[in-house]
């Protein structure tokens, strides 16, 4: 299945929660935050959430900057 | 009597504030805040790269400094309010530089969607501090919707020009009753002495900083102009005069 991801489609096992997709990307996962389809989940809420066909995932974390 | 920069209430230590894009090396950015005593610090908000160095820069940045992040890249309002609810959900706190820009020659602020975000996030709880044009009616508005600050330029962000909108920031500093932080345009410590000096409660430099051959020593020349700036404003400078005044007695030797 597709999900889009940061902006680029994305091919996702069916069944795959955030965390567990976040960890398979190798992301630091105290350092980020997700957006999932517009709503901001809180960390906790990762495992519950199984990615579907056509989610829009935004994972977001602090940069440089003026 | 003790002079202290007061912001929604938090007593915030130095005048001199640090934005931490362009250095070369998270580690030099943290040299830098180090030597300036930068109280508040600012960072950005991006998407992540999959597999990327996962280096975090908040690891570089001192406990108690108060972490500022902005809203770069946001082009409108809306855009401008999604940035600033993420940066809260990231757990770094309730303040936000409010940047919303539209116009990618001379990268100025759009004030009229600045005046919008700013009344949705100070009703949520955000200390909203926004950057703008330094024009009197949208630094009302600004103050109206909530702001904590105004933040106007002084010149065009990274161009090193100094003060060019002085005249305008004067105006602000007699009839905003908030603290006027010049964002933006500031080249030299001389540019931030001058801002403190005509009553600009504080500064904010990036680019002058991180772009120095010797960002270290160059946030640390900052901060000492930010301060001496600071004290001769509150020392009241002397009127300039066009002819010479004796600084010595002309009279009691040769005549």
């Amino acid at each position: 299945m597709i999900a889009r991801v940061n902006g680029q489609d994305v091919e996702l096992a069916e069944g795959l929660n955030i965390e567990a997709f976040l960890l398979q990307g190798k992301i630091n996962l105290s350092t980020v935050v997700v957006e999932h389809n517009a709503k901001i989940l809180k960390p906790q809420e990762w495992q519950g959430v199984i990615l579907q066909p056509n989610d829009i995932l935004e994972i977001i974390s602090f940069v440089c900057g003026g | 009597m003790e002079d202290v920069l007061l912001i929604a209430g938090k007593q915030i230590k130095s005048r001199f504030f640090l934005g931490t894009g362009k250095f070369s090396s998270y580690a030099l950015m943290k040299k830098a805040i180090e030597s300036s005593s930068a109280h508040i610090v600012t960072v950005a908000l991006r998407r992540v790269n999959q597999g990327a160095g996962n280096e975090n820069i908040l690891d570089f940045i001192p406990g108690d400094s108060i972490l500022m992040p902005n809203t770069s890249g946001a082009r409108n309002a809306d855009e401008a309010i999604r940035l600033a609810r993420l940066a809260r959900a990231a757990g770094c706190g309730d303040w936000v530089k409010l940047e919303i820009i539209n116009d990618q020659k001379f990268l100025l602020p759009d004030n009229a969607e600045t005046i919008r975000a700013t009344e949705v996030l100070a009703k949520e709880g955000f200390i909203v501090m926004p950057y703008c044009n330094p024009d009197l009616m949208d630094a009302r508005r600004l103050k109206d919707a909530g702001a904590a600050s105004v933040m106007p330029l002084g010149s065009p962000i990274g161009t090193n020009q100094g003060l060019r909108t002085k005249e305008l920031l004067f105006i602000l500093i007699e009839e905003i009753d908030l603290p006027i932080v010049v964002d933006a345009g500031l080249g030299r410590p001389s540019q931030a002495a001058e801002a403190m000096e005509m009553g600009c409660d504080a500064v904010l430099v990036n680019t002058a900083v991180a772009t120095a051959d010797d960002p270290e020593l160059m946030a640390r020349a900052f901060a000492l102009a930010v301060e001496a700036g600071r004290s001769a404003w509150r020392a009241r400078p002397a009127q300039i005069g066009k002819y010479a005044k004796a600084s010595s007695p002309l009279t009691g030797f040769l005549r």
